[in-house]
């Protein structure tokens, strides 16, 4: 019994090791940023930012670019380690952006990749670069010092004010599903900068070509979700600028007769501080009501704006449809695609001044 | 054939409760979320309860059939009672078969996780040795190792139910709206699709025997189940607040990926970890799956168990070698899944309405 035991034991040691494949740290490349362009003839271009770490105890990471000409994502990366000592894996990958030409051709296919390979993460950020996705590429390892990623924290910081929450999964959440449409942070390169531009609207998995800019994007955000950061500028007159700061905004659709005649009304609710007023008298204090009416009557002009300009263009990245869908039984998708140009949307915008900041 | 386990291999009635949940909860929780929300869309967490309070229903079944006759304390006792010794056994080397079925499809698919998500290029062959080398050894040890195999597996398992609080930051409860939106019979269809999940809680046929003061052991059992029960609830609910209806149909396993959300400071990709404790939960599962199907083989066949289970263990392992791609063992699953719900569905009711006519003639005659 003894010996059958330790014959067991023995066995499944030496059954171990099973044929899995080792990645150790320092014989791997780590992408960290990669960036797709259209290469034109269905060919695509891939650019990709690798850590490559160093020996010694305090040495920093080092970044190396490598670029590829191939059909499809994998191809390209297999493309990338013919140049590359080590082989390059996704699996820390944070950032993949598309050039704006390839965007406008769909993204499906770029994207595919990303759903299916159990390596990446889903908290992966897509972003569209206007002009291109080599440019904001090659610029990243030049950009900063410590081992860190550029592109991911100027998308992460930019999400709290004026970029919508989107990362893989909601980007995937958005482009599979019925009723709405993807909108991804639009980047640019600006001298030896990179930008956020504003937000690229979608329609579907094709990016329409146009975008909010970054001004407007805490516009977006009001309209999209609720939040609490961000800060927006309402021009009165010529150089007459006031500055509210959102303390809370919270926004809710309704929708009724979603299958005949549908009417929407985004119902929008901020609480607001004043961060910065001109041009006001400095003998009396700042009117509270007045500024907040005027607010209401500008902001709320630019919301209906947006949402008008989402109409004309067909998408909806507010979702409207996938609500509709929620509340109407028997929802009819196609009804409401067929009318969704033409629904009357109104925004009701309900701004409070709840502080002005430790100045009256 | 006397059925009468030693006091010393027979277990608290109390500890049913973990037996339940330990069969029930297998591979089937890591993506079952998909085949369901394809038949009722929004309204697939009402098939789950719908089916979870069906199977409870069933179980109760289960309890009367073992409580009524003097000698039929299981499935062998109260087929031979029923149908005498030859087709009796005929319908027991069924059971054997399933059984085994169930056994091959937790340890194939969990393994098609591994290759998946963790190791592509695993020795599958190799890592199916180790695990039934595993179980044997659990098996072995008798009936009450095994509770508490399942005990522990459920205890170490149970944190990763907590990583439904991690994906509620990108929930929309909306999708759940509207409330009923669909017919009664994509309902049912779903609930049908729900079944191999459940499956498991008609072991007690078997390892009833095994339970001190079995009377007592009705209450956990029906506990147990509605343990289950609620935690596929809770998991399809977050499913479907976390993954849009169109985008859930093509995500094969979405509790997995759903894991891929965790982010804490110390590991990124929690769903490794996840995959990995899962194990524990997967485990149990076969060891059950077999000492049910060795102990059946040895009260018909008259072999000893521990033989009988060394020809199961290879049947096993045989067959997963012939399951060798993903078509394959999806449809492996299908027509498991459609007998199990014959055998659940239809089978224990007739068993149990033939055996409530059979006693009537007999206590007519005396």
């Amino acid at each position: 019994m003894k010996i059958k035991l330790l014959l067991i034991t023995l066995a499944s040691f030496l059954m171990t090791a099973c044929g899995v494949e080792k990645q150790i740290l320092e014989d791997i490349l780590i992408a960290e940023v990669v960036g797709y362009d259209d290469a034109g003839d269905k060919k695509i271009k891939g650019t990709v930012v690798v850590s490559v770490p160093q020996p010694g105890e305090e040495a920093d990471l080092g970044k190396e670019v490598y670029e590829a000409d191939s059909h499809d994502i994998k191809a390209a990366r297999q493309q990338e380690n013919a140049k590359t000592p080590y082989p390059i894996v996704g699996g820390r990958l944070t950032v993949t952006l598309y050039g704006e030409e390839l965007a406008s051709k769909g993204l499906n296919d770029y994207v595919d990749t990303y759903r299916r390979d159990p390596m990446v993460g889903r908290d992966l950020y897509l972003a569209v670069v206007h002009g291109k996705a080599e440019d904001v590429v090659k610029m990243e390892p030049k950009l900063i010092k410590t081992p860190g990623v550029q592109v991911k924290e100027l998308i992460e910081q930019n999400i709290r004010t004026n970029l919508p929450d989107v990362d893989l999964h909601r980007y995937l959440y958005a482009c599979h599903g019925n009723g709405i449409d993807p909108v991804l942070p639009l980047l640019e390169t600006t001298g030896n900068q990179i930008r956020v531009r504003g937000i690229a609207l979608f329609k579907k998995d094709r990016y329409i070509g146009k975008y909010i800019p970054y001004e407007e994007g805490f516009l977006y955000k009001v309209l999209s979700e609720n939040f609490k950061l961000g800060s927006y500028e309402i021009k009165w007159k010529e150089n007459d600028f006031t500055d509210i700061n959102n303390v809370e905004s919270r926004v809710h659709y309704h929708i009724s007769n979603a299958n005949q005649d549908p009417k929407v009304r985004i119902e929008v609710k901020m609480k607001a501080s004043l961060l910065e007023v001109q041009g006001y008298d400095l003998g009396k204090a700042v009117d509270l009501n007045k500024i907040e009416v005027r607010a209401e009557r500008v902001i709320g002009k630019k919301l209906n704006e947006m949402v008008t300009m989402f109409q004309e263009n067909h998408i909806d990245p507010l979702a409207l449809g996938d609500h509709a869908k929620s509340k109407t039984r028997n929802f009819d998708q196609k009804h409401w695609e067929e009318t969704y140009p033409d629904i009357p949307i109104e925004v009701d915008l309900d701004i409070e001044m709840i502080q002005t900041g430790i100045a009256e | 054939m006397e059925v009468k386990p030693n006091e010393t291999k027979q277990i608290s009635p109390f500890f049913v409760f973990f037996l339940m949940p330990g069969m029930q909860i297998g591979v089937g929780i890591l993506g079952f979320e998909r085949i369901i929300a394809k038949e009722a869309g929004q309204d697939a967490w009402i098939s789950v309860l719908i089916s979870g309070l069906i199977i409870n229903v069933l179980l109760w079944m289960c309890f009367k059939l073992l409580g009524r006759g003097p000698q039929t304390l299981d499935l062998v006792a109260i087929h031979k009672d029923l149908f005498g010794k030859w087709v009796g056994n005929a319908f027991n080397i069924l059971f054997i078969l399933y059984f085994i079925m169930i056994s091959i499809i937790l340890i194939r698919t969990y393994l098609e996780v591994i290759q998946v998500w963790m190791f592509p290029g695993v020795n599958v062959l190799m890592l199916i040795t180790i695990i039934l080398i595993l179980v044997y050894r659990f098996v072995e040890g008798g009936f009450r190792v095994i509770t508490g195999f399942c005990i522990i597996g459920l205890i170490i398992g149970s944190p990763l139910f907590l990583l439904n609080y991690f994906p509620l930051k990108y929930a929309h409860f909306e999708n759940l709206g509207p409330l009923l939106d669909h017919s009664f019979l994509e309902i049912m269809k779903a609930c049908k699709k729900m079944t191999l999940n459940y499956l498991g809680f008609e072991l007690i046929l078997i390892y009833y025997p095994f339970i001190k003061n079995r009377e007592k052991s009705q209450k956990w059992a029906h506990l147990g189940a509605l343990f289950t029960m609620v935690i596929y609830v809770v998991s399809i609910l977050v499913s479907l607040a976390y993954y849009h209806q169109d985008q859930l149909k093509d995500v094969i396993w979405a509790t997995l990926t759903l894991w891929k959300i965790v982010d804490l400071p110390f590991i990124e990709r929690f769903e490794y970890i996840g995959i990995s404790v899962w194990l524990f939960m997967v485990l149990p599962n076969v060891c059950l799956g077999v000492w049910a199907a060795s102990r059946t083989a040895k009260r018909v066949f008259g072999f000893r168990q521990k033989k009988m289970m060394v020809l199961i263990l290879i049947i096993i392992l045989v067959s997963c070698i012939f399951l060798d791609n993903r078509y394959r063992i999806d449809k492996f699953n299908t027509i498991s899944s459609q007998i199990g719900f014959y055998i659940v569905y239809l089978y224990l009711p007739l068993l149990f309405i033939w055996q409530s006519i059979v006693y009537k003639v007999r206590g007519h005659k005396s």
